[in-house]
């Protein structure tokens, strides 16, 4: 884990998802973008030859950098998607 | 598939578009707003949810016109991408859970915003490098993506961003604005009416200054290393005329980059639907034309906000209004006080174009700096992410005379992978204006196709939905 949740007004209900197998609690209203960073997830995928890791970019939907598989859907934009309750998040840049 | 009839669809759920909307809905005129995230707001706002900065009353208004929608006749289709338009207009949309949805209206308000600029620097690709405005939405949704930071690029968002950061309880252990002060300063024209905005400036200069964060203008980003993620950014100081000089190298260790060159505006479905452009670098580059009224070059489509300027929040409000009044009296329902705060609206807005051509400037380079700048950057660099093309691809091609960024994209596929060329394109017309001698502004702007977003193709081809 790198990122800290500050306090903050509007935070939802808690949710639990899992990331990569492995059972994290988010918020409601948290996009999958924002969990992955609190979770210190940043390679998200693999890039072209030599496979190099990537990570979010844009954080606005913009440069598909994002991609990560939500629920068994590859490519889902991470932040572009809200997490909910059960979700399944899969990263390819371990 | 059968086409859903609305009189006014509105593309973009921003600031623009929400004013627009909300002056049509009280109107009782049926609209429909499309934004392709699942929040209003835009990226400046929709993270926000209360926390919002008395110095910014642009912000609150929003969020005002957001509230007021909810009680209003309107149609609100949240996380569905507008694809594409043909002519009626007719728009194509993609709703995020799959399928495809067909709206033909009579009019169009096209307020699909802006998104940020970046210039590639060796090691740009690491995770770990993100964007400012990734950065700070992240802020504004109350997580704190890591300890330590470098803010870095060009622009005035630049001490936003690293100011924010402090406040949130992050250090950020450089700021690295490749603008020069002097260039950051606004005139003194731009000052008259703006105190509050300038007490918040010169609160968040001393917030990052005192927090002990080394601001350093004139320095550019010159590599992001790490192994698998960032772990260290490396600036250097620049001369006037845009080489790094040796010997000022820094290295300082973080964990996140926090990066960007300022903006520029999203015009792909304006230039889908055929609407004429015009090129102001800064203003934010490609822009759609219109007349005062925001009317566009194709009869019944509308641009409000970044897409006529990139200028910030209060000029996409002012605009959305503007254009929902200038419908409305080209239907016939607008009083005379109706008409008396267009001319209004209109005058303010040459005001708030001052603003964003103030706000743009320092990050947009004299040509002789950026050819420099460009002529320095090592071969292996990566321009297209998606595509992986690299720069020596696009000197290969250029030294084979192939002088066009459309050409070169053919050449190389720079442009032509998922992201549809959004990231680097802009950045494909920078370097090849920097390396052949001509005006950023001097090709067309790049071409586009519609599905703007990815999508499954198989949806394209018949009666899917
Ligand atoms: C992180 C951040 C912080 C900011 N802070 C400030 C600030 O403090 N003060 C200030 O004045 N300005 C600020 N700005 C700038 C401000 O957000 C913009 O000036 C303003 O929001 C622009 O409004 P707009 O309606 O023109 O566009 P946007 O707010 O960019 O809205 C455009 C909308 O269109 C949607 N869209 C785009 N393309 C498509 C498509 N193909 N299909 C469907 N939907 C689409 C996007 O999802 C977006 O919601 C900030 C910007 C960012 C990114
Ligand atoms: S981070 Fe760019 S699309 Fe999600």
């Amino acid at each position: 884990m790198s990122g800290r949740r500050l306090p903050y007004p509007a935070r939802g209900a808690p949710v639990a998802i899992r990331l990569n197998g492995r059972p994290v609690t988010a918020f409601a209203g948290e996009t999958v973008f924002a969990v992955l960073c609190h979770e210190g997830v940043f390679a998200l995928r693999r890039g072209g030859p030599g496979r190099p890791p990537r990570g979010a970019l844009c954080g606005m939907g913009v440069c598909q950098e994002c991609r990560v598989t939500i629920d068994g859907t590859p490519d889902r934009r991470a932040c572009m998607t809200l997490v909910a309750e059960g979700m399944e998040i899969e990263t390819d840049g371990r | 598939m059968a086409a859903e009839r609305f009189e006014i669809a509105i593309a973009g759920g921003g600031p623009a578009g929400i004013a627009c909307a909300a002056v049509l809905a009280q109107a009782g005129v049926p609209g429909l707003l499309i934004d392709e995230h699942p929040r209003l707001g835009g990226p400046g706002l929709r993270d926000a949810a209360g926390a919002f900065s008395p110095f910014a009353p642009a912000w609150a208004r929003t969020v005002r016109a957001i509230r007021s929608l909810k009680k209003e006749a309107l149609t609100v289709l949240p996380r569905t991408g507008l694809i594409g338009i043909e002519p009626g207009p007719r728009l194509l949309l993609a709703p995020e859970e799959g399928g495809l949805r067909e709206i033909a209206c009579r009019r169009l308000v096209i307020a699909t915003g802006a998104r940020e600029r970046f210039l590639p620097f060796p090691g740009w690709t690491l995770p770990g490098v993100i964007a400012t405005g990734a950065v700070q939405m992240l802020l504004k949704q109350g997580i704190l993506p890591a300890a330590d930071f470098v803010v870095g690029g060009a622009g005035p968002f630049l001490l936003a961003v690293a100011a924010d950061i402090v406040r949130r309880g992050g250090r950020v252990r450089a700021l690295a604005n490749e603008s020069r002060l002097a260039d950051l300063l606004p005139p003194p024209g731009l000052l008259a009416g703006q105190g509050v905005k300038i007490l918040d400036g010169l609160l968040r200069t001393l917030r990052v200054l005192v927090s002990g964060t080394r601001i350093a203008h004139g320095t550019r980003l010159l590599e992001a290393r790490g192994a698998g993620r960032l772990q260290a950014v490396v600036t250097a100081r620049v001369d006037k005329s845009g080489r790094h000089l040796p010997g000022t190298e820094r290295v300082v260790p973080a964990a996140l980059l926090a990066m960007g060159f300022g903006f520029t505006a999203n015009i792909e479905p304006a230039q889908l639907a055929g609407c004429p452009l015009f090129f102001e670098d800064t203003l934010g580059g490609w822009l759609v034309q219109t007349d005062e009224s925001l009317r566009t070059g194709v009869e019944g489509i509308y641009a409000a906000g970044e897409v006529t300027g990139v200028g910030g929040a209060e000029k996409s409000l002012l605009e959305g209004r503007l254009a929902g009044l200038a419908i409305l009296e080209e239907m016939g329902r607008l009083d005379a006080a109706g008409r008396g705060e267009i001319t209004r609206l209109q005058r303010k807005r040459k005001a708030l174009l001052s603003f964003g051509r103030w706000f743009n400037r320092p990050s947009r380079f004299a040509a002789a700096c950026r050819t420099n700048w460009f002529a320095s950057l090592p071969d292996e660099l990566t321009i297209c992410r998606c595509e992986e093309v690299r720069l020596r691809d696009i000197r290969r091609t250029l030294a084979a005379g192939c002088r066009t960024p459309a050409g070169i994209k053919k050449a190389t596929r720079c442009g032509m992978g998922v992201c549809q060329g959004n990231t680097c394109k802009g950045i494909l017309q920078e370097v090849v204006a920097a390396l052949t001698g001509g005006p950023p502004g001097g090709f067309p702007p790049p071409s586009v196709r519609a599905p703007l977003r990815p999508v499954d193709l198989g949806l394209l081809g018949g009666d899917t939905v």
